[in-house]
């Protein structure tokens, strides 16, 4: 027998036992281990015992006999966490005024952060709960001719045939026509938005159904679902299955019955119900439907006026139907459709987001931004206050050094605190959100959930939120406190003072800088706010009462009734003049027609048209340039036409000219047009779209109208309002009285305007009260340090000015250089901003010049009053500290 | 008799540890158990049950001698507590109740 010593098992495998076998078995094992190698060394070959061996000690590695990793350490290490936790607390109540500094300005950060946070989740829900809703698409218009059509409608039977001619591609439809009037049950009535569209739509995105058949919720065509709210206000109770509601049609004064038989929850806002912004809260089939007279507007392709929606087969593309819908085009729509038109395919579920060219997700990202500033800087005055207290902490950090503290456990102490100070803000910041919820329900329009309702995702967010806020406000001093010397950490001494000071001073440059930005944002977009309510927008928005003309009787009779009405609130005195209308100037009219001149250059516009009583340039104030405004007397003489002056322009006219010139409607044979007269530009929509062509036709040609505009002259609006309203009720007796001001609805076009001037005042605020708070700690602990300076500064003479310029140089210099910086992209942001409007203020240097004169003087007083209280000090006294 | 979680194998292996007496350690019960069994069995799957069955109060264990075969690391030797004896009589003696209410033709049924 050989020497069995020399021949030893693997090492490897030894180590691997070394490292997971536990401890109090590791002999044992690890002597039977080698007992039997040797066996199997004297029966085999050494390479296959090592083999044997290394197989075995992985098959070792079994629950039973590993080491639990838990007690490897023997350190009581709850303990210590505890200990930091006690020396955290005490820290924060040793230093009471920087803490609460600190406490403060994160609460502040946190609960901004929360709200726009629970607002972005908010906003990125809408349409998520929709069924299927990945699968979900509406149908775009896109025409090369932006006056041919909407956007937002198409032909009447596009989504059913796509549905019927293209089963594999898509499995369900829904259109809709959006229509306003009256429903009435018993004897009450109420003006209600009303969606005429196919009976698909409940079961195809899941709306829950209160009361009826969730399957089939109309049981006919001449069922009707209504919202719960309806079915209360209508009923007083909620299930009215069976009842009957009636809905007047636009048809001589007919209404239609309909009995209901499903009662849905109410809807939230989402792209389906909500697509024009209207809440439907009635809901008819369009099969068998008399609304227009002309029969079901589903049905043939001449109008592209229904809104239509796709749900396509699970794994299909918009991009899988393009061929389709162009095939479909071609086999139904005449050439020039064909031409013009590219149907698109939008996804239902960000819809919301990418609407208005991205409206939410700009104002997302705005706010978010917002957000984030305002937290750094809390994050900022953290660092900045902790590096500069730090002093105090030097020596504890030198003991624990001392006592065999590894830097690691520094690091992690530091961190805890910070995380404990930040759970601190937290909580008054949940209290802050708890309180200032309807405050910002107001100010950004959505529904701020209890913080005792978050679901998860918000509790997620804010959970890392608020850890993530707190290590970053740690991480920082964590790093350069604990790697200071040690003794120099006994001595009390900053190894990296003059490092700290640099890079405080750069973080106080950035605050700066980022407070000057947004407060100069803010001002910007105040200024555009109160340059669009100022601006000469053409017409005279006030006192002018807008009635909603009810009933809608669109034909010679219905028309003829309603002037009727008119003339018969025409008498009322403080009524200086009324107008019926189909538009008031508040968007640009959806129609256009095609227009030519006759013996003019044989070109045709496309120009927005609507119809407008002889009336409305003197209700709502529109200065006549040349001709009238329809005949003033002697009646109606059809076929003529009013022009704002691009139009006449746009026809090759100006406004002299164009009086008595003939223009034909190429796709509309018939009489020729008149031009009656030209009015001058008014702002007939939003002040970010320029003036364009428009044409104005007599109401009494148009057959349409909606509106019953009054321009009022009184002071004692009150009992105006009560005299309108009792002729009202009246001469339309049945008819609801549905009212607004014109300066309302206009108010009401700048909701986003105002909403973000608000929005920004706020965060401007919250900005310079951190900056200002984070620059008061500073200055505070400097003058701390600095007392023994101040002191010999004035032994030697120095008054008290002479040290307030000695300080308020340090800072003059910071405020210069982040005006510096933040000049130019303000400028940039602003002006970005700006572009969006056609019609907007001129960017000049005051908001700058105030900006920065306010920083300035605001940060000087502050400095200022510190330091007169330090240099008041008696210099004998703060000699003999220490 | 309350089920004792004791499953094949640990039985076996706590039998050879009462059979083995003093010798009764890892590579002992082992190569016992190989040799009875006429398979090859895993360290781990020995060391596993001991260490499970000493958990549930069917083993003891103390150290022993030190060989220099081992490297100079001591065995550990086994041994069976009373409950053990306790536990193991009371299987026996249900396995072989069992076996005697089995009909004696019942084997032979089968093969008829």
């Amino acid at each position: 027998m050989k020497h069995v010593d020399d021949r030893q098992p693997p090492g490897w495998p030894l180590k691997i036992l070394r490292l997971f076998i536990k401890k109090e078995y590791l002999e044992e094992i690890e002597g039977d281990m080698e007992e039997l190698f040797r066996d199997n060394a004297e029966h085999f070959s050494y390479r296959k015992a090592k083999r044997i061996y290394a197989w075995e000690s992985l098959g070792l590695l079994r629950s039973s006999l590993l080491k639990k990793w838990k007690t490897v350490y023997p350190i009581n290490r709850s303990g210590m966490f505890k200990n930091y936790f006690t020396i955290g607390f005490r820290h924060v109540l040793r230093h009471k005024f920087f803490s609460a500094i600190n406490i403060l300005c994160l609460a502040i950060g946190i609960t901004f952060s929360l709200i726009i946070g629970v607002y972005v989740l908010n906003q990125y829900n809408i349409n998520a709960s929709l069924k299927n809703v990945n699968n979900q698409y509406i149908i775009k218009s896109n025409w090369k001719v932006k006056e041919m059509g909407l956007e937002f409608t198409t032909f009447g039977p596009l989504a059913k045939t796509m549905k019927e001619e293209y089963p594999s591609l898509v499995t369900n439809y829904y259109r809709y026509n959006p229509v306003t009037n009256v429903v009435s049950a018993g004897d009450k009535f109420f003006k209600e938005d009303i969606a005429i569209g196919d009976t698909t739509f409940i079961s195809m995105y899941g709306f829950p159904v209160l009361y009826g058949n969730k399957e089939h919720p109309f049981t006919d065509n001449s069922s009707a679902a209504i919202t719960e709210t309806m079915a209360m206000k209508l009923f007083g109770e909620k299930n009215v299955i069976n009842k009957v509601i009636s809905v007047l049609t636009t048809r001589n004064g007919l209404k239609q019955d309909y009995k209901v038989s499903a009662v849905l929850k109410d809807i939230p806002y989402n792209s389906v119900t909500h697509l024009i912004g209207s809440n439907y809260t009635v809901f008819v089939p369009t099969v068998g439907n008399n609304y227009y007279g002309g029969g079901d507007p589903t049905e043939g392709w001449n109008g592209a006026f229904e809104i239509g929606m796709l749900e396509l087969r699970q794994g299909k593309t918009p991009q899988d139907l393009i061929m389709p819908f162009r095939q479909v085009l071609a086999k139904y729509t005449p050439e020039n459709i064909q031409k013009n038109l590219t149907v698109e395919l939008v996804p239902v579920r960000s819809y919301y987001l990418n609407d208005h060219n991205g409206a939410a997700r700009k104002m997302i990202l705005t706010l978010s931004l917002a957000a984030l500033f305002i937290l750094l800087m809390a994050v900022i005055n953290f660092v900045n206050i902790n590096i500069g207290t730090s002093s105090y902490r030097l020596k504890e950090i030198g003991l624990r050094k001392v006592f065999g503290g590894a830097k690691a456990q520094l690091i992690a102490q530091f961190i805890t605190e910070a995380v404990l100070l930040t759970v601190m803000a937290a909580l008054i910041s949940l209290v802050a959100y708890q309180l200032l919820r309807p405050v910002f329900k107001q100010v950004l329009n959505t529904e701020f959930e209890s913080i005792f309702h978050f679901n998860l995702a918000a509790i997620i967010y804010l959970l890392v939120l608020v850890f993530a806020t707190g290590f970053i406000a740690g991480v920082y001093p964590a790093f350069v406190l604990s790697s200071s010397r040690v003794i120099n950490a006994v001595k009390g001494k900053i190894d990296t003072a003059r490092g700290g000071l640099v890079l405080r001073k750069t973080m106080l440059t950035f605050q700066f800088t980022l407070a000057i930005i947004v407060f100069i944002c803010a001002l910007t977009v105040s200024r555009q706010v109160s340059y669009v309510f100022s601006k000469d927008i053409g017409y005279d928005k006030e006192q002018v009462l807008v009635i909603t003309a009810f009933p809608k009787q669109w034909d010679s009779a219905g028309i003829n009734r309603m002037i009727g009405i008119k003339d018969a609130l025409s008498q009322i005195p403080a009524v200086k003049s009324a107008s019926l209308s189909f538009e008031i100037p508040e968007r640009k009219p959806p129609n256009s027609s095609e227009m030519q001149l006759i013996n003019g250059d044989g070109r045709t516009v496309l120009i927005p048209s609507c119809g407008v009583d002889e009336n409305y340039a003197a209700t709502f104030g529109l200065k006549v340039v040349s001709g009238s405004c329809f005949a003033q007397y002697g009646g109606h003489i059809p076929n003529q036409v009013v022009l704002n002056e691009a139009a006449a322009k746009a026809l090759g006219l100006t406004p002299e000219s164009a009086i008595n010139r003939k223009i034909k409607i190429p796709s509309a044979p018939g009489a020729a047009l008149t031009v009656a007269g030209v009015v001058k530009d008014f702002n007939y929509s939003s002040l970010q779209d320029k003036i364009e062509p428009l044409a104005l036709f007599n109401v009494r040609d148009w057959l349409a109208y909606r509106y019953l505009s009054l321009k009022l002259n009184t002071t004692n609006i009150g009992e105006t309002m009560a005299r309108i309203r009792d002729k009202w009720q009246e001469v339309s007796p049945g008819a609801p009285f549905e009212y607004n001001f014109m300066d309302e609805k206009f108010q009401s076009l700048y909701q986003s305007e105002l909403q973000l001037k608000k929005a920004a005042n706020i965060a401007t605020v919250l900005n310079l009260v951190i900056v200002f708070l984070g620059i008061f700690g500073v200055v505070t602990f400097t003058l701390i340090k600095r007392t023994k300076e101040i002191a010999v500064r004035k032994v030697l003479g120095a008054n008290i000015s002479n040290i307030i310029v000695l300080f308020a140089k340090d800072y003059a210099w910071l405020i210069l250089i982040a005006n510096v910086v933040a000049w130019p992209l303000s400028y940039l942001i602003t002006n970005k901003w700006l572009q969006s409007y056609a019609y907007r203020v001129n960017q000049d240097i005051i908001p700058y010049v105030i900006v920065c004169g306010f920083v300035f003087i605001t940060a000087f007083t502050m400095i200022a009053i510190q330091c007169f209280k330090a240099g008041l000090a008696n210099p004998v006294k703060s000699l003999r500290t220490e | 008799m309350k089920i004792t979680k004791l499953g094949e194998f640990e039985e076996l292996v706590l039998l050879t540890v009462a059979a083995l007496q003093e010798d009764a350690y890892g590579v002992e019960i082992k190569r016992e158990l190989e040799e009875r069994l006429k398979e090859k069995l895993s360290v781990g799957s020995i060391q596993s049950a001991l260490k499970r069955m000493e958990e549930k109060g069917f083993l003891t264990s103390e150290f022993g001698e030190a060989t220099q075969k081992r490297g100079g690391k001591r065995k550990r030797i086994y041994t069976t507590t009373t409950y053990a004896h306790k536990v193991l009589n009371e299987m026996k003696e249900v396995r072989a109740g069992l076996w005697k209410s089995i009909p004696k033709w019942a084997h032979n049924f089968k093969t008829v």
